[in-house]
């Protein structure tokens, strides 16, 4: 593989990792726990091998491409087995005044949203299927090994040297912002696995005007 | 109001001011015995060594770096504090050395060997604390609350023993106590407070937290009794301010207190002056 596609791929990879920034077993996100790189690599390149072999699917532009998600499963399916039971009453988040919503990130300080949205991907199995509301600045990567574009609502901490975010797939019929752009929308928490990793995304999201 | 009372329904909200409040009383306690033997400058030096034992501790993919940063910190506290008079580099050219080395070093092992997809955001939060504070795990709590009393204990256990190793080595020596053992005693204690503070208030600022309520108190008290008593509620009272005015306002939390701690030594020099005119 040439040297500038491994760079490529591999500054995407990291946007990914600090896009979501979930990790298995609700550890620190400022912990490193990626794979290898020649392991992600060899698993990619094996896995473009196969593709190219079924030559199945023309390449998709961006313009054209619809975001889509992995298939949603939730923890009980098998995948997340090592994480902990959350508590009794740690499952019933509710952390918001406004009806509908569970967890308002909107009436936040800075200070708090950052600390929130920290806890909500370091223990995300107590926020599985929890209303968010959230505002942020749109960030966008997509991975040009497999077209799937995905978009994020970025949130920087009070000091301004951190920044968190959490992936977001718009309801149909809903067009995505462009980047950088503010926004506020509300979906519901979940979760999924890609390439051994958990991601934490907000579901069936709805842009606010 | 009514938004504080809403923000303390947040856990990691009433886990920062449990941790706040018990590093700061510790550190406050050590603070005066610091400020009065000339080492006001070994909370920064050891931060630093902190750093730097945080950096390899993240290298090595350490899941509680606590194992690591506390035995290094402590290892470069009792060298530093038992070493540092009878040594040809003197104590504070032995912190500055110390202090800068383990700041380069700790830096280089992050930028050479780490991974991390945010490395300037795991250098600012170590270096400023960041939001450390605020996103401490239920075990990080009782770590920080058991050592917090340890330390009390062995403050109120030793007192006397301290105040006595505080204002004259020499004689208590003379009077056949082991000096060098409190000496090492001290140097433990003060590592055990940096590690905790360095989650409060980061690398950077922990000096903060152990000269301005010792200062502040001695503006206005004269005994080591009440300028001990008076520097722990002064700590107290700036951290769990700077922590609420933090999350109202939206401000780092770690600069925050430092700014409350300066402003209330301003008011302290201030009432100590016009007492002193009176």
């Amino acid at each position: 593989m040439k040297k500038s596609t491994c760079l490529v791929f591999l500054a995407g990879s990291t946007f990914l990792l600090l896009l979501s920034g979930c990790t298995k077993g609700g550890q620190k996100l400022n912990t490193n726990t990626a794979p290898g790189v020649n392991e992600v690599l060899e698993a990619r390149i094996a896995e473009e091998e196969q593709k190219a072999a079924d030559n199945s699917e023309s390449e998709t532009s961006e313009e054209e491409f619809t975001p889509t998600l992995p298939e949603y499963e939730p923890r009980q399916s098998g995948l997340n087995e090592n994480a902990p039971e959350p508590e009794e009453a740690d499952s019933e988040v509710v952390l918001s005044t406004t009806e509908g919503i569970d967890v308002d990130l909107t009436i936040l300080s800075s200070t708090m949203v950052y600390s929130q949205v920290y806890d909500m991907i370091s223990r995300p199995e107590d926020y599985e299927g929890k209303i968010i509301r959230m505002q942020g600045t749109v960030g966008s990567y997509q991975d040009n090994l497999t077209g799937n574009k995905y978009y994020g609502c970025i949130i920087r901490d009070a000091t301004q040297c951190c920044a968190q975010g959490i992936e977001f797939v718009l309801a149909d019929g809903q067009n995505y912002p462009a980047d950088e752009e503010e926004i506020t929308l509300t979906g519901e928490f979940g979760t999924y696995m890609e390439d051994g990793f958990l991601y934490c995304t907000l579901k069936e999201a709805k842009l606010e005007e | 109001m009514a938004q504080l009372i809403y923000y303390l329904q947040f856990p990691f909200v009433r886990y920062a001011i449990i941790v706040g409040v018990a590093v700061a009383l510790c550190s406050s306690l050590l603070g005066v015995t610091l400020v009065l033997k000339r080492f006001s400058f070994i909370g920064d030096g050891l931060s630093h060594v902190a750093f730097g034992a945080i950096a390899i501790a993240s290298v090595l993919n350490i899941s509680n770096n606590m194992l690591l940063v506390l035995p290094i910190t402590i290892i470069s506290a009792i060298l530093l504090l038992r070493t540092g008079q009878n040594t040809k580099i003197k104590g504070d050219a032995a912190i500055a050395m110390i202090s800068v080395g383990a700041l380069a070093f700790g830096y280089l092992i992050m930028n050479i060997f780490s991974a991390s997809s945010n490395l300037s955001g795991d250098v600012c939060t170590t270096l400023f604390g960041s939001t450390s504070i605020l996103t401490l795990k239920p075990l990080d709590v009782w770590l920080s609350v058991g050592l917090s009393v340890v330390v009390i204990a062995l403050f109120i256990l030793f007192y006397n023993k301290i105040f006595a190793v505080t204002f004259d080595e020499n004689f208590m020596k003379a009077t056949g106590s082991r000096a060098q053992a409190y000496n090492l005693l001290i140097a433990v204690i003060i590592a055990v407070i940096i590690v905790l503070a360095m989650n409060l208030v980061g690398s950077l600022l922990i000096s903060a937290l152990v000269i301005f309520p010792a200062l502040s108190a001695m503006r206005l008290f004269r005994s080591f009794k009440s300028v001990t008593i008076f520097s722990a509620v002064f700590s107290v009272v700036c951290a769990l301010l700077g922590i609420v005015i933090s999350i109202l306002a939206g401000t780092p939390v770690g600069s925050t207190i430092v700014a409350a701690d300066v402003v209330a030594f301003g008011i302290c020099s201030l009432i100590g002056l016009i007492l002193k005119r009176q």
